[in-house]
């Protein structure tokens, strides 16, 4: 008996050492996170929404004299373990039309969202991200919407804007972060959280 | 020259180029004549504690009337005309009658790799160029020199050029 007790024992402890090895070799297979030297950001939103002081608020540069964006403004600049060059596209209608030029290559998007908007603009807000995101070229490429102007005394909340534009934003990792003027930390998680969607995203 | 390439030299526009420190956001250097001539070499006076900065933010800003297909920079710090360091830059395309930026952030490289600003004093050209793939659109020479902000004379002369 204590013989058979030893081989059953035996042969338990040699199936605990396959499966250790067996899981082993499965985690090895699993690829790393590879986080890459540098991550192309395109910042879009309408008119007015608040990309350039967004931005600007992130580098430490004065927000009151901001006039709007003709053309792009880029940054490149480390944050967190890579370098993000983000291109910010002029949010009026005579850039908007050029916006899909910028599209192929990037690998995060930051839409910049008036939380005091009217509705009939929130609506336009909401039909320039459904354009946008139904581009092939931006296929599956994370998103973090940006909601600034939450110290104007009528706007919507961070939730309702989520409810309004979360069936836009299927078939990618997407979030919301709000930003308040004069502290950077919005902008500033805000993208440190598409940094970790974009080395998911891979 | 092909019609469209010299529309696109006569519509462009090298406005300005700043330095920051990248820590306050403070400009440290702004130029902002027409730096787009060609035959000219433009000085810049750079004050010598930019090199105690930890992080440096340089900005340039360009229009152009035309639009650009394959916009790209290079630039190149040259040193006694060697080149010490260079840097390539792709805009991709850029908007009919538009004003741009692009602003890049620098770490310092450490003390130890830097040469004495007494050594770089006058002789480091910054060469910028800009191309339309393999067009060239616009060069800019920059002279630079180290600005001692501890000799009177020279402080109200940088005053003067501002």
């Amino acid at each position: 008996m204590p013989q058979v007790l030893e081989s059953i024992q035996l042969g338990l402890a040699a199936c605990c050492i396959g499966l250790g090895k067996c899981c082993q070799w499965i985690q090895c297979q699993k690829p790393p996170a590879v986080v890459k030297e540098q991550y192309e950001v395109l910042c879009l939103g309408l008119k007015g929404a608040g990309k350039s002081t967004a931005l600007a608020s992130l580098v430490g540069e004065p927000t009151d004299d901001i006039e709007p964006t003709t053309g792009f403004n880029i940054k490149t600049l480390p944050l967190l373990d890579t370098t993000l060059n983000i291109k910010e596209l002029g949010g009026g209608q005579d850039v908007r039309v050029f916006w899909n030029k910028y599209f192929h290559g990037q690998h995060g998007i930051l839409f910049v969202v008036d939380a005091s908007s009217n509705e009939q603009d929130l609506r336009f807000s909401k039909e320039a991200l459904e354009t946008v995101l139904s581009d092939v070229a931006l296929k599956g490429v994370p998103c973090v919407v940006l909601v600034t102007h939450l110290d104007i005394p009528e706007h919507k909340t961070t939730e309702q804007l989520e409810q309004l534009f979360r069936g836009t934003l299927h078939g990618r990792k997407w979030m919301f972060h709000p930003f308040h003027l004069g502290s950077d930390e919005g902008i500033r998680q805000g993208l440190e959280t598409l940094v970790d969607l974009m080395i998911r995203s891979g | 020259m092909p019609g469209n390439a010299e529309n696109i030299l006569d519509g462009f526009k090298l406005n300005w180029m700043n330095l920051r420190d990248a820590d306050t956001g403070k400009i440290l250097w702004q130029g902002t004549e027409d730096l787009s001539k060609p035959d000219h070499e433009h000085e810049a006076r750079v004050p010598k504690k930019i090199l105690k900065c930890r992080a440096v933010s340089r900005e340039i800003n360009f229009s152009s009337i035309e639009p650009i297909e394959k916009f790209r920079l290079e630039q190149r710090i040259l040193f006694k005309g060697r080149c010490l360091e260079e840097w390539f830059f792709e805009f991709g395309f850029v908007i009919p009658n538009s004003t741009n930026t692009w602003q890049s952030l620098i770490e310092a490289a450490p003390e130890s790799q830097m040469m004495p600003a007494s050594v770089l004093n006058g002789n480091v050209v910054i060469e910028t160029k800009f191309f339309d793939d393999d067009l060239l659109v616009s060069t800019s020479n920059m002279l630079t020199s180290q600005l001692n902000l501890n000799q009177p004379r020279h402080f109200l002369d940088y005053l003067s050029e501002q």
